[in-house]
């Protein structure tokens, strides 16, 4: 048995035989007689190789997101760029270059070009090139075969895969990739994410790899080599229960009828961007329990203006299908706000959750304008991070008449939508007969609420035990009863939610929703039916 | 003629999405469109040269149209500068 370590850029664990795929040899320098009839056979294979593109660009937007598709969209852009088609073209006709040679080279010297830059970014684009050149080329060489041909699913060894690769292979065909070179931040990668597919890259790869059963543990950046019987065991072991649970689970992930105390219980997802939002309907979530909006605001330079959030907020929306949304305004701590939030500097323990957009109306303002606009086009609901006071309440409604007169003067289409709040320290849950009659309905943080409760080490694995986990069950039930007083829903968020052996209890506590990462989404309505069914 | 000058704010710099997507924007007017910087002037229509100015966030640019549909073309293009870097 032989062990590499390398680095995870996707997740999962795979077992499986080893196909290596034969570096892409560099065409040999060659030269041409006949440059008329070189050129006539590249035109040829470039109309086929733009028809291979398009197909690729309108498969990748049926199948992933926006941003992602459109990798695919830039393709099609650079087989039609001047100066890389001149630039064959006086390969061919000037220098007397093979066709597949003169597109080999062209790549070459864009991809010099692009490293010129200086730019790590810019540089990793010159994948995307040699991709496109690379499929010119098979047209060129009609006789190259096709990427991977084999009956029964692999795992596929590479110095370096292109996008364009993953895309031609059957998803059911690979368990998983091993490679030489890549970053998490390449084409491939982000491809490799969204289809779920484990990666190890950074990994000595050599022609002894191929046709050798391999075991790739991400979890631990490891990949083994003709693994020793017990680790394939261990391996085939947990691959099979992580599989086995999730078919028993996925039989109920649509369902969606749950009723527990003749009380309507819903299953909901987290997601902090579009591609969440789409993976949680997949999941089979009854809706997003809890949209994060501080991914439109991190990452930038500089605070997101009003139209960029609401047509981020519409593509939300739009991916969840009809089904119900619900958006957090803006909550920030003292490890998530970005560097031009200098509001923050010396003050984010202060500014946690609603504190800060109440500090800085004219910022809170913009989102909920853009949330306004958005609600348009579905059910969107919004709540409110970290809410303790009835004044708190009462200055949103004050900005939110605001920016609804703004709307109105600039005529503007938009939508009120209905109100939460979210329940996350003790203070809150002290003055929760009081809150209650001003908003539409309350989730509860469970994360926050757990380490205010019990002043817990913010940066450390929360672990409840027996007693605290009772006292946090208690305090839920208190501020669900109030609640279901005045006739408003309870949502729990937080990683207890997704903790399936908390699940009855905290339905006898009386919470009507879970909100929980969309892998778990199917686990819990399992126990679910198995709870209502007793 | 018109022109614009603009402060690249996408962190990541004049990358492959907004070159390719200026590429394709710029091919549906009939003005000419050249981006500088440095001194150097480049078509809009031109994916790798674009790619190749490396214009980094932070960086300020320079956009010259000239031709019959400048007006439209310079408002549609400053509103793609805004969305998209």
């Amino acid at each position: 048995m032989r062990i590499f370590h390398g680095e995870s850029i996707s997740s999962g664990i795979a077992s499986g035989k080893i196909k290596l795929l034969k570096k892409n040899t560099a065409p040999v320098k060659r030269h041409t007689h006949n440059p008329q009839s070189e050129w006539g056979i590249f035109c040829d294979a470039k109309i086929l190789a733009e028809k291979e593109l398009s197909t690729r660009a309108k498969y990748a937007s049926e199948i992933m997101d926006k941003a992602t598709a459109d990798i695919f969209n830039i393709h099609c852009i650079m087989i039609n760029d001047e100066d890389y088609l001149s630039m064959i073209k006086s390969f061919i006709m000037e220098k007397s270059y093979s066709a597949e040679y003169a597109v080999y080279a062209a790549a070459l010297e864009l991809v010099h070009m692009l490293e010129a830059t200086g730019n790590g970014y810019m540089a990793l684009r010159g994948e995307d090139i040699r991709d496109v050149s690379g499929v010119i080329i098979k047209y060129i060489n009609e006789s190259q075969n096709d990427i991977i041909d084999t009956e029964e699913a692999v795992i596929i060894a590479a110095d370096e895969l292109m996008p364009g690769d993953v895309l031609k292979l059957k998803k059911e065909k690979i368990l998983g990739f091993i490679i030489k070179k890549g970053s998490y931040n390449s084409h491939f990668a982000i491809l490799a994410r969204t289809m779920n597919i484990p990666v190890i890259a950074g990994v000595d790869i050599d022609d002894s790899f191929d046709e050798k059963m391999a075991v790739i543990d991400v979890f631990n950046n490891t990949v083994f080599i003709d693994p020793d019987e017990d680790i394939i065991k261990k391996a085939y072991n947990d691959i099979l229960k992580m599989k086995k649970l999730q078919e028993q689970y996925d039989i109920f992930k649509e369902k969606s009828d749950f009723v527990f105390d003749d009380r309507q219980i819903r299953i909901c997802a987290n997601a902090g961007s579009v591609q969440d939002v789409r993976a949680a309907l997949k999941s089979g979530a009854d809706g997003i329990g809890l949209f994060r909006s501080e991914f439109v605001y991190l990452n930038k330079t500089d605070y997101p203006d009003e139209d960029e959030q609401f047509e981020i907020y519409t593509e939300v929306i739009e991916a969840a299908k009809g089904k119900s949304v619900v958006i957090r305004t803006l909550d920030t701590d003292c490890d998530k706000y970005a560097a031009y939030m200098s509001e923050f500097e010396g003050a984010c323990e202060k500014l946690r959750g609603i504190a800060f957009s109440l500090k800085f109306p004219h910022i809170f303002k913009i989102q909920l304008k853009a949330l306004m606009r958005a609600a348009v086009f579905g059910d969107l609901r919004v709540m409110y991070p970290m809410v303790t006071s009835e004044n708190e309440i009462d200055e949103i409604a004050d900005i939110i008449k605001e920016a609804e007169n703004e709307l109105i003067s600039e005529a503007k289409e938009y939508r009120t939508f209905s109100g939460g709040i979210m329940i996350e320290n003790p203070e809150a849950v002290k003055n929760i007969n009081r809150l209650i009659n001003k908003t539409d309905f309350v989730s509860i943080g469970t994360n926050d609420l757990i380490r205010y409760t019990f002043n817990k080490d913010r940066s450390k694995a929360c672990t409840l035990t027996k007693h605290e986990a009772k006292k946090i069950i208690d305090i839920i039930k208190s501020v669900a009863r109030i609640a279901h007083l005045s006739g408003k829903s309870v949502c729990i968020c937080g990683e207890m939610g997704a903790d399936v052996s908390y699940l009855e209890e905290l339905l006898k506590a009386g919470v009507d929703m879970f909100s929980v990462v969309p892998p778990k989404v199917a686990e819990l309505k399992y126990e679910l039916s198995k709870i209502v069914n007793k | 003629m018109k022109e614009i000058i603009y402060t690249v704010k996408n962190p990541m710099g004049f990358h492959a999405r907004p070159a390719g997507m200026l590429v394709k924007l710029s091919k549906e007017y009939s003005s000419e469109i050249s981006v500088s910087k440095d001194g150097q002037m480049i078509s809009a229509g031109r994916l790798f040269a674009l790619m190749a100015l490396g214009i980094k966030c932070g960086e300020e640019i320079k956009l010259i149209i000239s031709g019959d549909d400048e007006e439209k073309a310079a408002r549609d293009i400053e509103e793609f500068l805004e969305n998209n870097l």
